[in-house]
């Protein structure tokens, strides 16, 4: 008898164990519920800034494509060391050259998470007005990739939304690329407000819009706009904190953590130094181009070229921020030691002062010197030159903002100033701030200041499209001339 | 009348089941009684060869139930006719059939079967002797595994079974790398399933050698298919030791020896090569980039280390474990102590385990069986310390480990780039109580309530619980060797598996046919957690200080946590049908469900179908006096490969700490969260599907000394899953994929075939003399058959340098060809294409010259060329026993051919990184002096771009083992006690003939699309040891 009871019960359990095979994924959020409240909305925005100060993004890929490929820096760092940088300096880079990819790659990932915003938020039911700051963020850093993309590359694919489709695969003109940067920044002044509360210092303003849409038309050479937005800035426009823009007086300081968001900042990536927090202390910027063997790897350092514009120009005061010698002492009491020599330097060793994070503020953990550095990325001094360029070909007053630049430092005032005047004021001020070799193809002073570093012309204004994308898209993207 | 009532439905179901029990009797015993008459009654003992009794015999009257078992002492008594045949069987031994005639009183004695034909293999879900088998099972039993003295019995594999190719790493308890059959997915997780007491597990690192009676592999798809949907990778059954009838008896089995590494060749450059490499790579480099040429000068570089010197150790191993196993007929029983330590010839790299195993089958009627098994395992690993190997590989040679006083010497200041000093990261290396304790449990209970039919219930858990400390405590060596934060971070995890199988099986013999038919049902449970801490601040003490609660008080304690889930839900059936001996067909079927899979596609059903013939059992085969015995196989199943990690298919919140920001004035410390999606997925994805055909043959020859068996396989795996590249423009990333920009789909079809042949010639020459010789060897070829359109070829490795295309093998090597190396300008200016313009215009003399294979002008992808991959095309192994009266011994070599690695470590340099000997003495220094090896800058210009050069030959022959053992006579020591003492030598992976510039060419870990580069891999060691068995 029992044995038939056990005989049923086997049957029932061999045919009847189902235990629902449908349940919640262990330890993950499904996405269908995120882009669902205004905080995840702010959150979605948060992601862009974390983004922004990963190393690919400003760091090394920036500082070779932008200054050290120009006769404002050298390799450096230690002899026989990351001689692959070389390629900059000389412009023999390659389609497989890894930092290129790198950043490629960390372009469209930022804009990835800003199309996350453009997408998903204006379908959230929240605060209008938060809203539209969220969304007005998100334009900024996604034009701002596709400016960063636009200088290095020329047209760009141009992706916009989620889901992508076939168009991430095709290039656009370099015009078409420059136009969607500055589509995106006119809708983002109109969405972002004036500043904000101190909680929130350092996220994106109409401000930060309004200055990279004049850089933007200045590259369009919209010039009639480019004096527009640049005259609003200067005369209604409002730093991060509220205040009317200035320049800060003194220029070493401006550079400091101190001077973060302060009256002549339009737009910074915050970086910060948590202690214990490697996920948020994780920008390298100052730690590259730390002092070599006292603060860091001591790379892209200052030429001698740059060191001889200064003097030729008898700036003192921005050659001793920007340049700083071994064996020099500080404003904050620090001597620069370090390495006895520099990879591609004859003389002494030398380093970028404006990437110098003093030892008092500084966070070494986790080898990492100087993490709390803000990346400036758009100062007013800029748009003062960019409004005193505008103004030189619209036939306004150019001298005015040139000399509130050159006053601050020391300079005697030019009465009538050149374009070449402006040029080489950018230089100075701007050294070292990743825009020396785009302004020089911007204004076609390319080919005269670096052929002979191996400048090729009609091949070098642009870089290579790095091998790997042309790849994932089966060798259907375009490679640009000369590679 | 209530009662009544009850009374008479009662009896009404009594009544109805007594009627079918009456008539299910009444036909059994019609039959029975068919053939029955003038029974009487026989006794009689069974003993072996020597004489001793053996009991647990069954006997059995053929073609009745009537069957009992001998006693303790061998005794049994039956009832049988005149004209009947008893039939005596006994695992291990020889059956034999006797006719009853008129003998009452029967002296039988069973021979130890030796031919293998007799063997009870297990498979899945039951055991079939080996002569009814069509399945290529190979068995490998503990004899040969314990031969091999390592942590995991899986690297004993190693070179015994035909079709299996197993990658070992060096580091004590490292998991091999196991592949049966190929490679069928671009996916990471290719080892097979491994079956343990009922638990289906992919890691059996728990499991110590002593436990195992024997591993059988299951090659083809008729045999792995009543895994299902797990088994795509092939399945591996482990049975493990369980008790015997017969009296107690007590086994000692112990070894102590030592290991090296065994670099060969190989080795780094001295600090006056080093310098003179170093000064040849900056002259090539300042000559490319017009920069000023400095030499270091080598008297500034006095001291002088061997990095491998200062991190390796002679490393001392040992064992010992100790069994004590018997049981009546009704209660068996084995309980096993196993002790094992190795310590890794890196040093502070540790591992210790301690298993206990008790299992007890108990019979408490004919009716009724139960029994439980359980293994109990408490393992402790000293993991190597992070990036050690790496930084042994690239140290410059010039600096002592510590300065004048002491301290660690800091790199930095010898103006060489910055360095991790081996010696301070080994020093701060320290990683407390890395415990894991682990318990696989089965209980089963059997029913039998009729003749043939056994209903059986399996319950199996599989817990375990893991937990380490590691702390790094502040230090300041270099700029790169500095951190003030004194961290702790601490690690728990948990896991519980259970597996619950239900099975009904029937077994039957009617004159000529005999069948057996399986029918189940298994549902399987995954569960896994973790929670980690992490906080700092902590101040060392003792490690009893080293808790997350005693850290610094201004910062907050960080926690990180998660987990995972999955079920699979499978019924399965099997029909084994042999008729006349001759002819056999074997039918399996099981439907799976699995969670890992979106709802709709959740449930697949997995067939397969095998035949077989004995040819020799015709009457036309008679005649051969050569050929003993031949059946021929053919099978084909369909397995799946569910091995997807869960919830791939869901679109996951990116919420990772990194994505968080600070905002506020510049000192503000208020940490924003951010989040946001980050992946794309494939909500449709479904499992692979692999389809076998496998065409056979079993032969013996020669009075069954020499056997010969050989398989083909063709095994296509289809909607293999294969990441889909998104350009990056997409702006996608997949964090845990391992690929950027891609996701899974089900896309690719690839197929994998091949050859197996095992040998085996058997010689007992004399009493005295006896040996055995067997090879294996495996031809195997791997290709991706076909692409879904739209899924480009998939690139890969360091600097994409693999890739996976149509028509090809899976993770080739992909790169440009060396055409020599530039002697001189003039070759440089000569280099040009059609319309004259340089190919390689940056070039400088001792550059690689490339080829320019499309003749474009240009070097680019289409110019590539295959240059094989990691999968062996063919592998192969020899062993040899022998026994000469009390000496035994035995080698085994085991090799690998049409292997490619490719050597990273080379190449993957920032800087003035060491290079090895072989590289400095080759390498070009002036025209004419090489036209292979470049100049010493193999960082400078295009030399860095994935070549030929980089990769090389990973074939290797291994003498595997060498074992040399003396067994003392019964009587030497303690009169009688011991029944067994036998001492031993062994070596273990003395000899490695390989031409590969590195430790070893065996790189084991990647993926498919990203295996065999070398990065500074563990060096594989040799271990010398004794032994001691000892049985009472």
């Amino acid at each position: 008898m029992k044995k038939y009871i056990l005989i049923i019960f086997l049957s029932v359990t061999i045919l009847g164990c189902s235990e629902d095979m449908d349940f919640p994924t262990e330890a993950s959020m499904p996405a269908e519920e995120f882009f669902e409240t205004a905080e995840d909305a702010v959150q979605a925005s948060t992601a862009i800034y974390a983004e922004m100060r990963v190393w690919v993004h400003v760091e090394s890929p920036l500082i070779a494509t932008g200054e050290l490929a120009s006769d404002n820096l050298e390799k450096g760092s230690c002899v026989g060391c990351f001689t692959e940088w070389f390629n900059y300096k000389n412009f023999t880079v390659s389609p497989d050259d890894g930092l290129l990819d790198a950043h490629w790659r960390a372009c469209y990932w930022a804009i990835n998470m800003c199309n996350q915003v453009t997408t998903n938020v204006p379908g959230i039911d929240m605060d209008p007005n938060l809203q539209d700051r969220v969304i007005g963020e998100a334009k900024v850093w996604r034009a701002w990739n596709y400016f960063d993309l636009y200088r290095i590359w020329g047209g760009v694919p141009i992706v916009n939304q989620i889901p992508v489709g076939p168009e991430a695969n095709i290039r656009t003109t370099k015009e078409e690329t420059l136009e969607f940067v500055i589509q995106d920044l006119r809708e983002a002044v109109e969405l972002l407000p004036d500043f904000h509360d101190t909680e929130n210092l350092g996220r994106v303003t109409k401000w930060s819009a309004m200055g990279l849409l004049a850089k933007a038309l200045m590259y369009q050479e919209n010039w009639e706009e480019a004096k527009a937005v640049t005259d609003e800035i200067i005369n209604n426009g409002l730093s991060m904190k509220g205040e009317p823009f200035d320049l800060h007086p003194d220029f070493y300081e401006q550079f400091k953590e101190e001077q973060e968001y302060n009256e002549e900042s339009l737009l910074e990536v915050p970086a910060s130094a948590i202690p214990n927090n490697p996920d948020i202390s994780n920008n390298f910027s100052s730690n590259l181009q730390g002092v070599l063997d006292q603060w860091g790897q001591g790379a892209m350092v200052p030429s001698d070229d740059l060191a001889n514009a200064f003097d030729q120009a008898g700036d003192s005061i921005r050659k001793a921020v920007t340049i700083i010698y071994r064996g020099e002492v500080t404003p904050d009491g620090d001597t620069i030691q370090g390495a006895e020599r520099l990879d591609g330097i004859d003389g002494t060793p030398r380093y970028n002062g404006k990437a110098y994070v003093p030892t008092p503020n500084r966070f070494d953990g986790l080898g990492n010197f100087g993490p709390q550095r803000n990346i400036r990325l758009l100062r007013f001094s800029e748009i003062l030159l960019i409004n005193a360029e505008a103004a030189l070909h619209v036939g306004g007053d150019a001298a005015t903002p040139l000399n509130r630049v050159r006053e601050r430092v020391n300079l005697p005032p030019i009465e009538n100033p050149t374009f070449e005047d402006i040029w080489f004021e950018r230089r100075l001020e701007l050294a070292g701030e990743q825009d020396r070799f785009y302004d020089l193809v911007r204004t076609g002073q390319a080919n005269e200041v670096l052929a002979p570093q191996g400048f090729d012309a009609g091949k070098n204004e642009l870089y290579p499209i790095p091998a790997e994308q042309i790849r994932q898209t089966d060798y259907e993207m375009e490679q640009n001339p000369g590679y | 009348m209530m009662k009544n009532n009850y009374y008479k439905l009662d009896c009404q179901l009594d009544f109805r089941l007594m009627k079918r029990t009456l008539t299910f009797l009444l036909f059994l015993l019609i039959y029975q009684t068919g053939f029955a008459f003038q029974q009487q009654t026989i006794t009689g003992t069974v003993v072996d060869d020597s004489g001793m009794p053996l009991p647990g015999v069954t006997i059995q009257v053929e073609g009745t139930s009537r069957g009992v078992t001998t006693d303790m002492d061998g005794n049994f008594s039956i009832e049988a006719s005149e004209d009947e045949v008893l039939l005596i069987s006994f695992l291990g031994f020889n059956s034999q059939e006797i006719e009853v005639g008129g003998e009452e009183d029967l002296q039988i004695t069973l021979t130890e079967n030796v031919g293998e034909l007799d063997e009870i293999v297990v498979v899945g879900y039951g055991q079939q002797q080996k002569v009814d088998l069509i399945a290529p099972i190979q068995v490998v039993d503990d004899e040969v595994l314990k031969k091999i003295p390592t942590a995991s019995p899986t690297e004993a594999l190693q070179g015994q079974v035909s079709g299996v190719t197993v990658s070992n790493n060096g580091a004590p308890g490292a998991t091999p790398s196991v592949q049966i059959r190929g490679l069928g997915s671009v996916r990471g997780d290719f080892s097979p399933l491994y079956v343990v007491d009922g638990v289906v597990t992919k890691d059996i690192g728990f499991l110590d050698m002593n436990s195992i009676e024997s591993m059988s592999v299951l090659k083809d798809a008729s045999s792995a298919a009543i895994y299902g949907v797990r088994a795509a990778n092939g399945v591996i059954i482990i049975e493990t030791k369980r008790g015997k009838t017969g009296k107690p008896s007590i086994s000692y089995e112990g070894y102590a020896g030592i290991q090296q590494a065994t670099p060969g060749d190989f080795s780094l450059l001295n600090n006056q090569d080093y310098i003179a490499f170093t000064n040849n790579k900056l002259e090539a480099n300042a000559d490319r980039n017009n920069s000023t040429f400095v030499p270091f000068d080598p008297n500034d570089y006095p001291d002088n280390t061997n990095w491998f010197d200062e991190i390796l150790r002679t490393a001392f191993t040992q064992k010992h474990s100790l069994n004590l196993s018997g049981g009546s007929e009704n209660n068996k029983y084995f309980v096993g102590l196993n002790y094992f330590e190795q310590e890794g010839v890196v040093k502070k790299n540790n591992y210790e385990r301690v298993n206990v195993r008790i299992t007890d089958d108990i019979e408490f009627s004919d009716y009724f069986r139960a029994g439980i098994s359980t293994d109990m395992s408490v393992t402790k690993i000293d993991h190597l310390a992070g990036g050690l190997l790496g930084q042994a590989y690239s140290n410059p040679p010039v600096y002592s480990p510590r300065n004048e006083d002491g301290d660690f010497t800091n790199p930095d200041n010898l103006g060489l780039g910055q360095y991790a000093n081996p010696a301070a990261t080994l020093d701060r290396w320290n990683n407390i109580e890395p415990f894991t304790t682990r318990n696989i449990s089965n209980v089963y209970f059997e029913l039998m309530p009729i003749e043939g039919l056994t209903l059986k219930t399996s319950f199996s858990a599989d817990i375990s619980n893991y937990s380490t400390r590691n702390y790094a405590r502040a230090w300041n060596v270099s700029i790169i060797q500095t951190d003030d934060s004194n961290a702790l971070t601490r690690q728990y995890g948990r896991q519980f598996n259970y597996v619950w199988d239900n099975t009904i099986t029937y077994e039957k013999e009617i004159d000529k046919h005999r069948f057996t038919v399986l029918a189940g049902s298994a549902y399987t449970s995954y569960f896994s957690q973790f929670l980690n801490g992490f906080n700092t601040g902590v101040e060392y003490f003792s490690d009893a200080s080293l808790y997350l609660v005693n850290g610094d008080e201004t910062t907050e304690q960080q926690a990180s946590d998660g987990g995972s889930k999955r079920v699979n839900q499978s019924y399965f059936g099997r029909l084994s049908y042999t008729f006349d001996d001759k002819y056999m067909l074997n039918a399996t079927l099981r439907t799976d469900g699995s969670s890992s899979f979106p709802e709709d596609n959740r449930w697949g059903t997995f067939p397969s179908l095998g035949l077989g013939w004995v040819a020799s059992e015709e009457s036309f085969f008679n005649e051969s006096e050569v050929l003993d015995y031949l059946k021929i196989r053919a099978s084909y199943g369909m397995l799946g490969n569910s091995d997807i990690p869960q919830g791939t298919y869901i679109l996951p919140v990116d919420n990772r700490p990194y994505l968080s920001a600070v905002f506020g004035p510049y000192d503000s410390t208020n940490i924003s969260q951010g989040a946001t999606i980050t992946t794309a997925v494939q909500p449709d994805l479904t499992w692979e599907v692999v389809e076998e055909y496998n065409f056979g043959f079993d032969s013996n020859w020669i009075d069954n000394q020499l056997s010969l068996e050989m398989d083909y396989f063709y095994r296509s795996t289809k909607d293999a899953i294969f990441p889909v590249i998104l350009s990056a423009t997409s702006g996608v990333s997949t964090p845990s994929g391992g690929n950027d920009r891609a996701y899974l789909d089900n896309n690719a079809d690839i197929l994998n075939s091949g050859l197996e042949i095992l040998m085996g010639w058997n010689k007992q020459v004399n009493d005295n003399f006896n040996y055995n010789l067997s090879a294996n060897a495996t031809f195997q070829q791997n290709e991706i058959s076909s692409l879904q359109t739209g899924t480009i070829a998939l690139y890969n490795g360091y600097r994409s340098s693999s890739i996976s295309q149509v028509g090809r093998p899976i993770g080739e090597f992909y790169v440009y060809e060396v055409d020599g190396i530039f002697q001189d300008q003039e070759e440089i200016d000569n280099y040009v294409d059609d319309d004259g313009d340089l190919i390689m215009p940056n070039a400088v003399p001792g550059d690689f010259k490339y080829a320019d294979n499309n003749g474009d002008g240009r070097l680019d992808d289409q110019d590539k060329i295959s240059a094989g991959n990691y999968l062996p095309s063919f592998l192969y192994g020899i062993n040899f026993n022998m026994e000469y009266k009390n000496i035994d011994f035995s080698i085994q070599g085991q090799g690998v051919e049409g292997v490619s690695v490719f050597n990273v470590k080379r190449i993957d340099r920032s800087g003035n990184q060491n290079i090895d000997q072989n590289f400095y003495d080759n390498m070009w220094q002036g025209p004419g002096t090489s036209n292979t090896y470049p100049s010493g800058d193999v960082l400078g210009g295009r030399n860095p771009d994935p070549n030929t050069f980089n990769v090389e030959s990973g074939d290797y022959f291994r003498i595997r083992n060498i074992t040399l053992g003396y067994t003392f006579n019964e009587d030497s020591f303690f009169g009688n006690a011991l029944s067994r003492f036998r001492i031993y030598a062994s070596a273990t992976n003395p000899l490695t003939f390989h031409s590969y510039n590195g430790y070893t060419p065996e790189i084991s870990g990647g993926n498919p699309t990203n295996r065999g580069y070398d990065n500074g891999v563990y060096p594989i060691s040799a271990t010398y040891l004794i032994g001691l068995n000892i049985n009472l």
